[in-house]
């Protein structure tokens, strides 16, 4: 599905990706682990395509093409779907109106006709409850005053919306109390299946407690230095990443 | 007759019988006054150098024939959908075929000034005044001077009326065709009024109109009053709201400039007695070399008034865009509060705005704010709705509507809304704004 190869990546003209490889394929969840500053969020905003970074090397192709080349909405059409570490507020622009415009733009990026108005309420009444959104909260300008929990769970909600191919969580956890987190884990649980991949970004193990990933890879200064299955986050968790760096510099 | 703009007073306008000291005294003061330069400072950021380049000659009788499919294309133009306008003033000129006085409500008199000069003479000097503005050269004075005919629209004491009343201002001629469209509102006490004010252009030709609307408001009168200019026409456009408030009476007045090549607006509105107050909202577009000025001036003359202005613009490609608001609050008054700010958002490097206030504050129980900024689209907002499959011009559209939604809505007629929304999102985008009962 997803096949990254020697990507490197510029941020103001510092190499922050220094040839990264990694493969996704159907059904499955990486998650991406590795200290602060290791390139994690960098590489979450490359795939999705934030302006900001620049690529200078290596391809990352999805489903036969060439990310790398698509716009933003292109690459949500292709059905990327990146769930912010930070979600944006932004006032006057109302929540369902925005997803309804997403979800048209990218039906219509398919092929396929818009849906009905009755169609597109029916969806988002049905997901709204699945994941736990205060219905309340539809109507409000996107993320305008939600609190860090509610702001997570209309990633997810929208998530839920979009039904991506390919969800990229970035640092979904931080500032999530447990309970918020177990709720935002169950919303990506419940999205979870043999067709749609994962990539979890984190820092912390707890988040994979709840979304139990089937690889683990550890990110450090722009590369994966160590790959491993689930149990390998519960190493990291009690060892820290100063043993992975040390074994992979030797 | 063709002749520099400065000397259109050696023009033959209509006699309009009644007005001729008024006349006299605007010409007079125009002609001191010469025309505005940016060496002077209500003029600092609008240079009218394209007017010294061109002859003008002045509307007239021959000027008020319009073609219907050219006014069926106009029509068509307006932001107003329900039915066609009820009133209509072409090249400065009232259109009686176009007007059916009896579906007016009762209560509410529309008349042509030429009229009213035939049969109550007398009547005219309470209607039209020289207005004494400021230092400044006024156009104005300009208007009053070589003006052919106008409007007066009057709501009796009391009445209420609820469906808006539309006046469509059209200019259609030559490029060296001065229009001068004045239109006179008086409500009587109490009484209650909606209009909708719209400046069209034919997109051929181009000309220049001189636009003045003087409104008086009586006691505990009420007046919603909603100015639209509306460009992709070469006319430039120059007007004066000059609004008199008397005690508790209450004037909503907004100034929508939907591009325009070169447009400035002056709003002076004097709340003369106590409880008196304006609230002022401003929406203007610019792109190509637009230009949109705008200088309001609030006179605070008595005490317990307030006023509040709200001015929004959006500036694209290598328009420009000016607000000046001043705030006058005079001596020995009490309890006044007044509010101002201009928001902008700049949508290339090459735009434009210079945004000033100006309190001349002598009194000292005075609430008064104001604050001007000026940003661009957030990076981050749209890359959010691009990342979510929002295409990238319906993003900005989107984020562009967003921001001049906080004037939209203040608007109270939900048609204008609409059509507002539509103009700034596309037809299709624009259906997709919820509606009440959405989920």
């Amino acid at each position: 599905m997803l096949e990254i190869k020697d990507l490197r990546v510029n941020v103001a003209g510092n190499e922050i990706l220094r040839g990264v490889n990694l493969v996704i394929r159907p059904g499955e969840t990486h998650a991406i682990m590795g200290p602060n500053g290791s390139g994690k969020s960098t590489l979450s905003h490359v795939l999705a395509g934030r302006a900001g970074s620049a690529v200078t090397g290596g391809t990352a192709v999805f489903n036969g093409k060439s990310l790398l080349a698509l716009s933003p909405e292109e690459r949500a059409g292709e059905g990327v779907f990146l769930a912010f570490q930070y979600p944006v507020e932004i006032p006057g622009v109302n929540n369902v109106y925005m997803l309804k415009a997403a979800l048209n733009g990218i039906r219509a990026y398919r092929g396929e006709s818009e849906l009905s108005a009755v169609e597109f309420l029916k969806l988002v009444k049905d997901r709204v409850k699945a994941v736990g959104l205060q219905e309340s909260l539809l109507n409000r300008p996107v993320n305008e005053g939600f609190s860090g929990g509610e702001k997570k769970r209309n990633e997810v909600f929208q998530m839920s919306v979009l039904e991506p191919r390919l969800a990229i969580l970035d640092e979904t956890d931080s500032g999530l109390d447990i309970d918020a987190l177990k709720a935002v884990a169950e919303g990506v649980n419940a999205l979870r299946n043999e067709t749609r991949s994962f990539i979890v970004v984190t820092h912390y193990q707890r988040l994979l407690d709840h979304i139990v990933p089937d690889f683990v890879h550890v990110l450090s200064a722009g590369r994966i230095i160590k790959s491993g299955g689930k149990d390998l986050a519960l190493e990291l968790e009690a060892r820290g990443y100063d043993w992975v760096i040390a074994e992979a510099a030797a | 007759m063709s002749t520099a703009l400065a000397d259109l007073l050696a023009g033959h306008p209509a006699p309009l019988e009644g007005l001729s000291k008024q006349r006299q005294a605007a010409a007079e003061l125009w002609r001191r006054a010469g025309m505005p330069s940016v060496r002077q400072e209500g003029w600092r950021y609008t240079s009218l150098q394209r007017f010294q380049e061109l002859s003008y000659r002045l509307a007239g009788a021959n000027d008020r024939d319009i073609l219907p499919e050219t006014l069926a294309v106009l029509h068509g133009r307006s932001l107003v959908r329900t039915g066609n306008a009820q009133v209509i003033l072409l090249n400065g000129q009232f259109l009686a075929d176009h007007f059916d006085g009896a579906a007016l409500p009762d209560g509410v008199t529309v008349q042509s000034l030429t009229q009213l000069s035939k049969q109550e003479p007398q009547q005219l000097p309470h209607h039209v005044s020289v207005g004494e503005g400021a230092a400044d050269p006024d156009f104005s004075h300009l208007n009053l001077a070589t003006l052919n005919d106008g409007l007066l629209v009057e709501v009796s004491e009391g009445v209420v009326i609820d469906r808006p009343l539309h006046i469509l201002v059209l200019s259609v001629g030559d490029t060296g065709l001065m229009t001068t469209p004045r239109i006179s509102v008086r409500l009587q006490q109490g009484a209650r009024l909606s209009l909708i004010e719209e400046y069209l252009g034919a997109d051929q030709g181009g000309g220049f109109t001189n636009a003045v609307t003087e409104i008086a408001l009586e006691r505990n009168a009420h007046l919603s009053h909603h100015r639209f200019i509306q460009g992709a026409t070469a006319v430039d456009h120059i007007g004066s709201v000059v609004a008199r408030q008397a005690e508790g009476s209450h004037l909503e007045s907004d100034s929508i400039v939907l591009g325009a090549c070169f447009c400035r607006v002056d709003i002076d509105v004097a709340l003369q007695e106590r409880e008196a107050r304006c609230r002022l909202n401003g929406l203007f577009l610019g792109q190509g070399e637009d230009h949109i000025d705008h200088h309001t001036t609030i006179r605070h003359l008595a005490s317990e008034t307030r006023s509040e202005q709200l001015y929004w613009g959006v500036l694209d490609e290598r328009s420009r865009g000016v607000f000046n608001g001043k705030v006058i609050v005079a001596e020995s008054t009490r309890g006044i509060d007044a509010q101002q700010a201009s928001n902008n958002l700049l949508l290339s490097a090459a735009a434009e705005i210079d945004a000033k206030p100006e309190l001349q504050i002598n009194a000292d129980d005075v609430r008064c704010s104001h604050g001007a900024t000026v940003g661009e689209l957030d990076p981050d907002a749209l890359f959010y709705l691009r990342s979510r499959g929002v295409a990238e011009e319906q993003a900005r559209a989107m984020l562009i509507y967003a921001f001049a939604a906080r004037v939209i809505d203040r608007i109270p007629l939900p048609e204008l809304q609409d059509a507002l929304a539509a103009r700034l999102l596309g037809e299709s985008t624009a259906s997709l704004l919820p509606s009440e009962g959405v989920a």
